[in-house]
């Protein structure tokens, strides 16, 4: 039987199990293109006349919305007695699923647990609090054993997007270095590089104050739609407005660049990919903005070449790009 | 279609709520998995709004989003078909007579699972000959060599484990 009607067997159904294994055997000889000449054939015939699947439908419209549209700010004074715990967006079990390699959990000799990500990888673990913490590549979650009880104190290199559970009794504080984040009851997202010159925190919703351990003076309370920025390099405290699309944007494996340099591109790359990148060039004095979602690296930079010119090449396991 | 290429996202929830039940029944038709289904539905509609600006007006909505679809359906189509079990699974569903539709809640990972448990139900012996032949893809005489067993004993033990098997998962909730 043809592989067309043999496809469009499997979607309406009606296939037997002499034409499923026809189907089977077809498909593993085909190449794509041949298979997607196949495929968009019936998708062009192709109707849907059954009912719809509610549940698929209403899911996905609520998650397009939070990741997609920009929010309105909405007074902080009714944010401020609410136990807030936002539910994780159910795609984002399926991503992690997909991108998490290795969770590595060890147990240091001062009893404490720590939660690594490498380079392209992300994880999300839930505390003994039912507080959600889902951490960004290449970042580090140091919390001790006896956490939860009395005291809620974790420590943060790197990025993670916190969804913490509200207790009066013992606040949630974040180490990260630099910085420290007391929090409320709340989901915000707290950027920490070691190799960034800055540390940021971005509040959803709820109330954190965060504090800069060189400057105890200085700390800062957040409302909801509001970021704060350290820079570490001239010690400038700057906070803003923002609807959180960019910030949590890697939660979506979308990767977004907004007026950023080559360098700072090149950079967020060999992160949310996991690959090594060495340059050689001179790197073009370009900002870009644009927003990707790809799996595949190679269709990021073949839409990249359209902005700037150079060249790349896998060498072992290191990717070379040569600018032109 | 021209709004959303401007950024209307009005445009974009309508387009969203016209096209979600053509692009849900296919894929799900095609790869049998709702967890997979929604999340490639969920991907496509994110792209379609991060690449709204290249839209070719030239061309159907329809033609658009399947262009956009289809790396992701094509690989994940092809990972499912090669599965163990994946013919089983389809076999299964036309046996019971269970109908294709989106809300149909038997998809292959309830299969794998209603399975999986099915399977503590197996002996020892049926156990490893059904997974040998069904999952391990082993012709019966190939089982019956590895185990140092006559073929007729292997057709034994796995007709034996097909009907347990069978008899357990009869009872799966469809609508």
């Amino acid at each position: 039987m043809e592989l067309k009607q043999l496809l469009e067997k499997l979607i309406n159904g009606g296939l037997n199990t002499q034409e499923i294994h026809r189907l089977q055997d077809l498909t593993a000889h085909l190449s794509d293109e041949e298979l997607n000449t196949n495929l968009f054939e019936v998708w062009q015939s192709y109707s849907y006349t059954g009912s719809r699947n509610q549940t698929a439908f209403k899911t996905i419209q609520t998650n397009l919305k939070k990741i997609l549209y920009i929010r309105k700010a909405v007074p902080w004074r009714q944010y401020l007695y609410r136990a807030a715990v936002i539910l994780l967006f159910p795609i984002l079990g399926y991503t992690v699923y997909q991108i998490t390699r290795e969770t590595t959990i060890s147990n240091l000799a001062q009893s404490q647990n720590t939660i690594l990500t490498d380079k392209g990888e992300k994880s999300s673990i839930i505390l003994s609090d039912g507080t959600q913490v889902t951490l960004a590549p290449n970042s580090r979650l140091t919390y001790p054993a006896t956490f939860g009880k009395s005291q809620r104190a974790v420590s943060l290199v790197g990025e993670a997007y916190f969804q913490v559970t509200t207790n009066p009794d013992a606040p949630f504080l974040v180490d990260a270095g630099a910085v420290n984040v007391e929090v409320l009851g709340t989901s915000f997202n707290l950027n920490a590089y070691k190799t960034n010159s800055f540390v940021e925190c971005s509040l959803e919703e709820g109330m954190v104050k965060v504090c800069w351990q060189d400057k105890p003076n200085e700390a800062v309370v957040l409302s909801p739609n509001q970021k704060v920025r350290f820079d570490l390099t001239n010690e400038l405290i700057r906070k803003s407005t923002t609807d959180l699309y960019k910030e949590t944007a890697w939660m979506h494996n979308i990767l977004i660049f907004q007026s950023d340099s080559i360098a700072s591109i090149i950079q967020q790359i060999e992160q949310f990919y996991g690959v090594d990148i060495a340059i050689t060039g001179i790197l073009p004095d370009y900002l870009l903005t644009a927003s990707y979602k790809e799996n595949d690296i190679n269709q990021v930079l073949k839409n990249l070449q359209q902005h700037f010119s150079f060249s790349y090449q896998k060498v072992g396991d290191q990717l070379h790009i040569k600018f032109n | 279609m021209q709004e959303l290429k401007h950024g209307s996202y009005t445009a974009f929830n309508l387009l969203y709520e016209m096209y979600f039940d053509l692009l849900y029944g296919f894929v799900f038709g095609l790869i049998r998995s709702h967890t997979l289904a929604e999340e490639i539905v969920q991907d496509t509609f994110i792209k379609v709004w991060l690449y709204k600006n290249q839209i070719n007006l030239e061309y159907s909505f329809k033609s658009w989003i399947y262009r956009i679809a289809k790396n992701q359906v094509i690989d994940n189509f092809r990972k499912q078909l090669s599965q163990p079990l994946f013919d089983n699974y389809i076999e299964h569903c036309e046996h019971e007579n269970l109908q294709v539709m989106p809300h149909l809640e038997f998809d292959f990972d309830l299969f794998r699972a209603s399975l999986a448990s099915a399977k503590q139900l197996l002996s020892p012996r049926q156990l490893e000959i059904f997974e040998l032949c069904k999952e391990q893809n082993l012709s019966p005489s190939e089982a019956a060599e590895k185990l140092k067993l006559s073929k007729q004993v292997v057709y034994n033990y796995l007709s034996q484990a097909l009907e347990i098997l069978r008899r357990n998962m009869k009872d799966v909730s469809f609508p």
